[in-house]
């Protein structure tokens, strides 16, 4: 009995030692939720579609060295992915959501001689060149000043923004200083560069010819270009001879089905509204040259573009630009 | 070794205890247990109607606009068309400025509100009689990045402001009555309990979501918490956050507006020197003058027509008959 009695003892003395060991347990449980504080994460979990995981990018981007000697970084990289990027530049994240945004990397430099002196640099990776071109062109500086190592970059008194392959950079300065917006130009080239380097799809805008072309006068139009309902994302540049302006125009519609079926699209567009087949010898690309009310369109289909040129201009130039243009697919075509 | 062994009474007893236990800790933990974090705040909800910091109104003094484009001189100006400062704070306030710090960038750029505009305020304040002049906000970047990059921090250190870098802590879930989004969520509490006067600060922007941010879109910078989700409902949140906070007084700075690329701008390429300071009890009639200097009308703005119909104010500035003056630089 007494061996019994022992044993029963043992046997409650470690209960009890469970027992508080899970009333400490439930304590410390309790303590430790009522210190949360994630507000509201579930509702933005279902409200946000699926995480879009940050990309990868050279480190180097956004180095030490950015800005040259005279400079050091003031604070480390921050990376935003889509799901984070209202954090950092709150409204405006939108334009760059709906242009296939990918992430964005940030840092400061701050001048060594004055710590007053600082510029913001903004990497976006926008996963392809027309999304960068797309977020570029519709936030232009008007007082902007082009940069003339850039294809697409300008720089304002105190900001530098740049497209350059898929990726978008802005360069925003504490001060209105020469020698900021030097050193900031000099991590611009340098980014650039880099950009250069990272593999990216054909740009619609590489097959404008360079000849005739007034600077600077890359655009995108969104949607319903010339009115036409549904001809969307239209890159367009300005051409001028003999101080008469020449628009042209190229679509990357992504297949040869969907460029035939815009140059169908507009071709009908053109007739509907009045206009008139006109009849012109050039033996490259099939092509469609309308007439209406004093403008004349002339365009074509190569391989997954849709092209052409427009204006009031004599319609010697407009043949110019057009021919120019053609040259400039088939010779990329060819390449091929 | 008989002593062992236990009876199969026993055993059945033991076996029952054991699991009734082990029963009893499963249904208490899925009563505890709270899934979804939302849930888990340091406070319960409180269940608010509104937070009154106003000032009882007097007949013809509900808006001024001043123009000139030195800061400084604009908003002393515009207060003292309304009254006075002394007509909004009273000796041993204790007054909160709500500016906008939500970027870390620099005061040139008007992505956030001018340090020289919230250094006169305080002056003002103090010159009033109050006790001690706070100024809060939560950014949309690192707090105290903000406010040192904004020079709001310098400015404030300058006139003796105290700038409280929102924490953690500073949050309580707040329920709005009447609200549909203001509903269990954390709201920047703490700065507005220790106080009995508030001031909304605030410029002119262009934004790419709720077409202008002005004086009832600055008091965003009060949610803490997930807030971007509520870019889906911009309007309806911007509605009941001016439902939420009737401050003693707003200032709406538009000496320089900021035109495009909103609302972080970036250069001074998206501003349009506008010189034109707006003081006023009534933050939608405020609103609505900024909007026409926006090129705007009330009616394209939904959240001033939706918080008119609500009685938060009048679209209708004119017919408040604004205080006018000019104050030469």
């Amino acid at each position: 009995m007494p061996y019994k009695s022992s044993k029963n003892q043992s046997h409650t003395i470690i209960s009890y030692a469970i027992v508080l060991a899970l009333v400490v347990i439930f304590i410390a449980i309790l303590i430790k939720q009522k210190h949360y504080y994630v507000p509201n994460a579930s509702i933005a979990e279902k409200t946000f579609a699926a995480n879009r995981s940050v990309t990868s990018q050279p480190p180097s981007w956004l180095s030490e060295q950015l800005f040259g000697q005279d400079f050091k970084p003031a604070n480390d990289v921050e990376n935003y992915n889509s799901e984070k990027l209202y954090e950092k530049i709150d409204g405006k994240a939108d334009l760059y959501l709906q242009n296939g945004f990918v992430s964005l990397q940030c840092r400061r430099y701050s001048s060594k001689s004055s710590e007053q002196n600082w510029a913001e640099v903004y990497v976006y990776d926008m996963a392809r060149t027309k999304n960068a071109f797309a977020v570029y062109s519709s936030q232009k500086r008007t007082d902007r000043k082009s940069l003339d190592w850039a294809q697409f970059g300008y720089k304002t008194t105190d900001s530098i923004y740049i497209a350059a392959g898929n990726f978008y950079f802005e360069i925003i300065l504490s001060a209105d200083s020469n020698g900021l917006l030097q050193a900031a130009e000099v991590g611009a080239k340098q980014l650039a560069a880099l950009a250069s380097k990272v593999p990216s799809e054909p740009f619609a805008i590489g097959f404008f010819p360079q000849d005739n072309l007034v600077a600077d006068s890359y655009r995108l139009i969104g949607k319903d270009a010339f009115g036409c309902e549904g001809m969307d994302n239209i890159f367009t540049a300005t051409y001028r001879i003999d101080s008469n302006d020449i628009t042209a125009y190229v679509a990357d519609m992504n297949d040869a089905n969907s460029a035939q079926a815009l140059f169908d699209k507009y071709h009908k567009f053109l007739i509907d509204n009045g206009g008139k087949d006109w009849s012109v010898n050039i033996e490259m690309f099939d092509f469609r040259t309308v007439e209406l009310f004093g403008t004349i369109d002339m365009f074509f289909k190569a391989g997954n573009f849709f092209v052409g040129v427009r204006g009031s201009a004599p319609s010697k130039d407009l043949d110019i630009i057009f021919r120019e243009l053609m040259m400039s697919f088939k010779q990329k075509n060819d390449k091929r | 070794m008989t002593n062992d062994k236990i009876s199969r009474r026993d055993f059945f007893i033991r076996c029952t205890k054991a699991g009734l236990s082990t029963a009893a800790a499963a249904v208490l933990a899925g009563i505890l247990y709270e899934s979804d974090p939302a849930k888990i705040s340091p406070q319960s909800s409180n269940i608010v109607e509104a937070m009154n910091f106003s000032v009882l109104p007097v007949a013809g003094k509900a808006i001024s606009i001043v123009t000139g484009s030195n800061r400084q001189s604009t908003v002393t100006k515009a207060v003292e068309l309304l009254g006075g400062m002394q007509r909004f704070i009273k000796p041993g306030d204790n007054v909160l400025l709500k500016p906008n710090v939500g970027f870390s960038l620099p005061p040139r750029v008007c992505a956030t509100s001018h340090p020289e505009l919230i250094e006169q305020i305080t002056k003002l304040c103090y010159q009033a009689g109050a006790k001690k002049v706070y100024i809060t906000d939560n950014p949309i970047n690192d707090p105290k990045s903000c406010f040192e990059l904004t020079q709001i921090a310098s400015a404030a250190k300058k006139c003796g402001a105290e700038i409280i870098l929102p924490r953690q802590d500073h949050f309580k879930q707040v329920t709005l009555k009447g609200a549909e989004l203001i509903k269990n969520w954390p709201i920047l509490y703490e700065p507005l309990k220790n106080v009995n006067k508030v001031i909304g600060i605030a410029g002119v922007k262009d934004h790419r979501r709720s077409i202008a941010s002005m004086l009832m879109k600055n008091w965003y910078g009060l949610l803490g918490g997930n807030r971007s989700i509520f870019h889906q409902d911009i309007d309806k949140i911007i509605v009941e956050l001016a439902m939420l906070i009737k401050p003693t007084l707003v200032i709406l700075d538009a000496t320089q507006v900021m035109v495009s690329n909103g609302p972080t701008g970036g250069s001074e390429s998206d501003l349009k020197q506008t010189d034109t300071m707006i003081a006023s009890c009534d933050q939608v009639a405020a609103d609505s003058f900024g909007a026409t200097l926006l090129g705007l009308k009330s009616n394209d703005l939904p959240y001033l027509v939706k918080a008119e119909k609500l009685g938060l104010g009048t679209t209708d500035y004119q017919s408040l008959k604004p205080l006018r003056a000019e104050v030469k630089a």
